[in-house]
């Protein structure tokens, strides 16, 4: 059960972009096409699971003693993580690649990625839980990546007043997301996880 | 101190590891590369400003390296760049004549006045959306600088209300796309003799609005010895000395009653400037000499 509330809390209560504000970087500029949008939370998700696991392993092995360290040692990490992401991608995949562009080297500066990091060893979470925590974070950055451009997507074909086109109406309509997802605060307790759980068929 | 050894080689050891593991990933997924396009973009000027119509300067090599551009757009660089583009990919590129911007009006103060206080944002979109704009004559330019934050080449300055646009230009075009008014278009460089002034009101109207504006008396016509102003009575003036290759944004300007220098013809003797009643058409040369006093910031 505590699996499914650490997935259930980080993917839609605590949801990473549009709860805590952290990734806002990529949440906006990469959001133009579904496609990229999708390509870019498969990268995040590949990048968090890894460093939530790495991290976790550095902070038991390295870290005690030497707390002071824990912020360079992860971002060494998590910029190495996301150099390898990028030539495999470039390899693999040279077009997602280009749309990305410089979104994803970014992903090593996206606080998401360092933020759920510290969370695991701030909560004292065991290894399969940081892993399981780092996954969630990273679905729910895809799932609040993959809505908001859909509605870019439609919001496109719409004929909208010059001065609310681009940034203006993209930054209106994250905020109407974000307030949206503030519905699944009232989900506090665990018997409501459990009933939410039980509702989306997981239970 | 023995902690900080461990430290130091705790993120040491950290940090070879990681390169190792990118060492050997980068040589397991090299991907090759188009030497040309690393050529193209180092040969490229890197201001990104988007005047060859590519997204960038990078997109723009790849273009050109793909063989759907051809290597003479880049208008920053001009020439110079162009040649060493087309020796890169084996080809030749013609000459062009360089441009510059030019601002196509004399309407600042005390020419021209505010017909209204404006307080609203400071930039000519959202003030030429307001009936026409502040200023006096619905053509000229409205001076709150839209063409200088639209500049990637910080060459234009602005005197107060007065666009200056320096030596730092490249033509690349950039403003006059900023432009509400149309005031500030592209013309060839290093050519004295402007017409600055694109009114579209009849005589007795833009006399009543600014000092320096065309009342369409045509005495600039008549006196060029060369037969080198063209009167634009219909677009298909535009298209023709557009045809002539002088004029790289003239199709854009939408000018209309109003005289045109054509440069293929001009040979910058400054006669026109001498004779315009209205001191519509300048001579730099002049100018110059007589140093003018650009107006103060207000």
């Amino acid at each position: 059960m505590s699996y499914l509330l650490i997935l259930i809390s980080a993917v839609l209560i605590n949801n990473f972009v549009l709860m805590q504000f952290l990734g806002i970087c990529p949440f906006l500029g990469v959001s133009r096409r579904i496609e990229t949008a999708l390509g870019m939370g498969m990268a995040v998700i590949f990048v968090m699971v890894l460093a939530g696991g790495m991290t976790y392993g550095i902070q038991q092995l390295l870290m005690p003693g030497y707390e002071y360290l824990q912020t360079l040692a992860f971002i060494l990490t998590i910029a190495a993580l996301v150099q390898v992401v990028e030539m495999v991608m470039q390899k693999l995949s040279p077009i997602l690649y280009q749309a990305l562009g410089i979104y994803l080297p970014l992903i090593t500066t996206n606080c998401a990625v360092l933020g759920v990091t510290l969370l695991n060893i701030k909560r004292e979470y065991n290894f399969v839980e940081a892993v399981v925590f780092s996954g969630a974070a990273a679905v729910g950055f895809t799932l609040a990546l993959l809505l908001f451009a859909g509605i870019r997507e439609r919001m496109e074909r719409t004929g909208l007043p010059q001065y609310v086109q681009g940034p203006a109406i993209g930054l209106i309509s994250a905020g109407l997301l974000s307030m949206a997802f503030m519905a699944f605060s009232a989900f506090r307790t665990e018997q409501m996880l459990q009933d939410l759980a039980a509702l989306v068929g997981l239970g | 101190m023995l902690n900080v050894l461990y430290a130091c080689a705790g993120m040491g050891l950290l940090g070879v590891l990681f390169g190792v593991v990118l060492a050997v990933v980068s040589k397991k997924f090299a991907v090759e590369t188009d030497p040309k396009v690393a050529a193209v973009t180092d040969a490229l000027p890197g201001a990104n400003c988007g005047a060859c119509g590519a997204p960038g300067c990078a997109g723009y090599a790849a273009a050109v390296a793909g063989g759907t551009m051809a290597p003479d757009r880049c208008i920053p660089g001009g020439n110079a760049v162009a040649k060493t583009i087309a020796g890169i990919m084996g080809v030749a590129v013609a000459e062009t004549e360089p441009v510059r911007a030019q601002v196509i009006c004399q309407g600042f103060d005390p020419c021209a006045t505010d017909k209204a206080a404006w307080t609203g944002v400071r930039t000519c979109a959202a003030a030429a959306a307001v009936g026409g704009g502040p200023r006096s004559c619905r053509f000229g330019c409205i001076g709150f600088g839209d063409c200088r934050r639209a500049c990637p080449f910080n060459a234009i300055a602005m005197h107060g209300r007065t666009p200056v646009v320096t030596d730092r230009c490249t033509g690349c075009g950039m403003c006059m796309a900023a432009c509400p008014k149309g005031v500030i278009v592209l013309r060839p460089k290093d050519r004295p003799v402007h017409i600055r002034c694109r009114t579209g009101e009849p005589a007795k109207v833009s006399r009543t609005q600014c000092q320096k504006s065309c009342i369409k008396c045509k005495i600039c016509v008549k006196a060029c010895p060369q037969q080198a102003i063209v009167w634009m009575s219909d677009p298909h003036d535009a298209l023709l000395l557009w045809a002539d290759g002088k004029y790289p944004s003239l199709a854009l300007e939408r000018l209309h009653d109003l005289p045109v220098i054509n440069y293929a013809k001009c040979t910058n003797c400054g006669i026109c400037a001498q004779k315009c009643p209205r001191k519509v058409i300048v001579d730099l040369r002049a100018a110059a000499a007589s140093a003018p006093a650009l107006p103060v910031a207000r």
